[in-house]
């Protein structure tokens, strides 16, 4: 006996495979390994006051950590552990960051998919730099005024 | 014939370093992963996180009794016949070589079935069943075999094992093969130096087209047990060690013409099968008194003990407290479990430890995996959903636990470990072939990579053990061979 393959099998092949190819694509993007040059750390006193001024450590050292990237011994695994403290730091605003808790989040998970891959022996870059450009967005939004 | 797959077997990758630790944060890992821990290793269904290997003594019962252990259960359209379905069960976990000088033979005192439902009502349209019988031809020597082994038959294989194969459909049951034997123990290079004739001599080809095993072979499944250190050492850093390679399981591999598991016959029409296995034990067994001969006898009605579908569920869905009610459970009544399904712990362990949120519940991605079926309804493609087959009555089909296979998807040359997931709908979830990394899949779905706009970062997730560490063959039973006493 033959057995065909439905159109609803070929179709469900053909999306898993674009789904395959948009993830893969997404994955791609992005760029930079956190090393390319980028503005000088801001001084936390530039931030806005109210959520952005409290926000202001937690995003500077997650910066200044990401920057650093993997091009130490060991490099990425230290970035990943020290990324910890930030983390905890803007997780714990989230609450009461108001507007600002999507992008709070944006950069938390950022890192915590980071930690996860980096511990899970799976890391790729571009978690790095996911990490990076979403801490710069909020920083870039929280000091813009000045 | 016994050959390696050419494309099956890749060699496991070596165990890789360990991250460093978390300068703080550990003792709240450690924490949290011990109060989930604590509550049932109930992690979620679908992770490394979390178990013994795929359902290796995974609940109180079973883990002080192997031989009713289930650890794992396959359905995949055979490789090399795609008008075939190949059924693949394994229990007694974690066997030692070297064990003797009993080794491992299956309990002759137990019942241990595929079953497989054809019309999406979540009970059982056929059940083949295998029962053993074992025989010492000498019971004057402690010796598993009494020289060298070269054939099934050999005066010097001093224990034996043979089966009855039956089928029970509608109640009536219709025995396909009786007095098979069992391909022995791999007791060592100087008893069976050559194990691969043992091997081909107890597969057996069955009238109607079916072929038959059973006996010792390599544990085919492949992850870190680690998980039970504090998930994979507080944080996930003890990883990459296929921490079952090198232990045997016993095995029973049928393959059956795919229109004969289809409702009506016709795999065309009906091309979506349910499968789990259970074992059954008498209800009461009685040891016999001091002085006496020392054995135990059964008796009273057959009482289900074990049952696996689709892997892990068990381990890391249901909680510890609910691990021998599962195994006792008929999937006709999974409504009781539902809630393990949709609000997956796993998730929230992980949110705990690395903050990312958990996706929101309930989880309707996973109920569509595990439940029901994966249709256009749930996850947007028609594929293991019952309502499939034409000829099945929506009014009678109902959500359960069960390895759901659409026996009309061809296989695929190159296998994808991922599955579906890695864009192969000829794997996991779809049935579940040997090199199915359902470990990587299923915490990749437990994370959401089934739902719309998933993170990128999911794909990806995994226990860095991504293939068994044997090759599987290319022809029937699929099964390494087993690891020699001697190794």
């Amino acid at each position: 006996m033959m057995l065909r393959t439905p159109p609803s099998i070929r179709m469900a092949v053909a999306t898993v495979g674009l789904l395959a190819v948009t993830g893969l694509a997404a994955g791609c993007g992005g760029g930079s390994d956190g090393n390319a040059a980028a503005k000088p750390l801001p001084a936390v006193e530039t931030f806005q006051a109210g959520a952005c001024r409290d926000a202001a450590s937690g995003l500077v050292d997650t910066l200044r950590i990401a920057r650093r990237g993997n091009d130490k011994p060991d490099g990425i695994k230290m970035v990943a552990t020290d990324l910890i403290d930030p983390q905890e730091k803007l997780y714990d605003q989230i609450p009461a960051a108001g507007e600002l808790a999507p992008d709070l989040e944006k950069i938390t998970t950022a890192i915590g998919f980071l930690r996860l891959r980096v511990d899970t022996s799976t890391y790729e870059p571009r978690l790095l730099t996911e990490v990076t450009t979403t801490t710069e967005a909020l920083v870039n939004r929280c000091t813009s005024s000045h | 014939m016994i050959e390696p797959d050419s494309t099956g077997g890749a060699r496991r990758p070596r165990a890789r370093s360990r991250t460093r630790p978390a300068r703080r944060g550990i003792a709240g890992i450690a924490g949290i992963a011990a109060v989930t821990l604590g509550v049932g290793s109930a992690l979620v269904a679908l992770t490394p996180a979390a178990s013994t290997a795929s359902s290796h003594r995974e609940a109180p019962l079973v883990a002080t009794d192997p031989t009713i252990d289930n650890t794992d259960t396959y359905a995949f359209v055979s490789p090399d016949d795609k008008n075939s379905v190949t059924l693949v069960a394994n229990w007694v976990p974690f066997e030692e070589p070297a064990g003797g000088p009993n080794f491992y033979p299956f309990a002759n005192d137990a019942q241990y079935d595929i079953n497989i439902d054809n019309d999406g009502d979540s009970k059982p349209d056929l059940i083949y069943r295998w029962t053993f019988s074992s025989s010492y031809k000498n019971p004057n020597t402690f010796l598993y075999n009494t020289g060298v082994v070269t054939s099934l038959d050999d005066p010097d294989l001093n224990f034996t094992q043979t089966y009855r194969l039956e089928v029970v459909s509608k109640g009536k049951s219709t025995v396909l093969a009786d007095k098979v034997p069992v391909a022995p123990s791999n007791v060592g290079q100087a008893s069976m130096p050559n194990y691969a004739t043992l091997r081909n001599q107890s597969v057996r080809t069955l009238p109607g087209g079916l072929k038959t095993f059973a006996g010792q072979a390599d544990d085919p499944f492949f992850l870190d047990l680690r998980v039970f250190d504090l998930l994979y050492g507080a944080n996930l850093s003890e990883i990459g060690k296929d921490t079952v390679a090198g232990y045997n399981v016993n095995s029973v591999v049928l393959q059956v013409p795919a229109t004969q598991l289809a409702l009506k016959g016709d795999a065309g029409r009906n091309p979506v099968i349910g499968v789990w296995s259970t074992t059954q034990r008498r209800s009461t067994t009685m040891v016999s008194p001091t002085n006496s001969s020392g054995r135990a006898m059964g008796f009273g009605q057959w009482s289900q003990v074990s049952r696996l579908g689709s892997p892990l569920v068990n381990e890391v869905v249901i909680p510890v407290g609910q691990k021998d009610r599962f195994n006792a459970s008929t999937p006709s009544r999974d409504a009781q479990f539902l809630k393990y399904v949709t609000d997956p712990e796993l998730a929230r362990l992980i949110q705990g430890i690395y903050k990312i949120p958990a996706p929101k519940t309930p989880r309707n991605d996973l109920v569509a995996v595990f439940l029901t079926g994966i249709s256009k309804g749930n996850l947007g493609v028609d594929l293991t959903s019952p309502t499939l087959n034409k000829d099945a009555d929506p009014r009678d089909i109902a959500p359960s636990e069960q390895l759901r296979l659409n026996m009309s998807v061809p296989p695929t040359a190159s296998p994808n470990r991922l599955g579906v997931v890695g864009g192969d709908v000829a794997g996991f979830p779809n049935g579940r072939r040997l090199t199915d990394d359902v470990v990587d899949i299923e915490i990749q779905a437990v994370e959401g990579v089934l739902l719309p706009n998933a993170p990128a970062a999911v794909k990806g997730l995994g226990d860095a053990v991504n293939a068994n560490n044997l090759p599987f063959l290319s022809t029937f039973p699929y099964l390494a061979l087993p690891t020699s006493g001697s190794r």
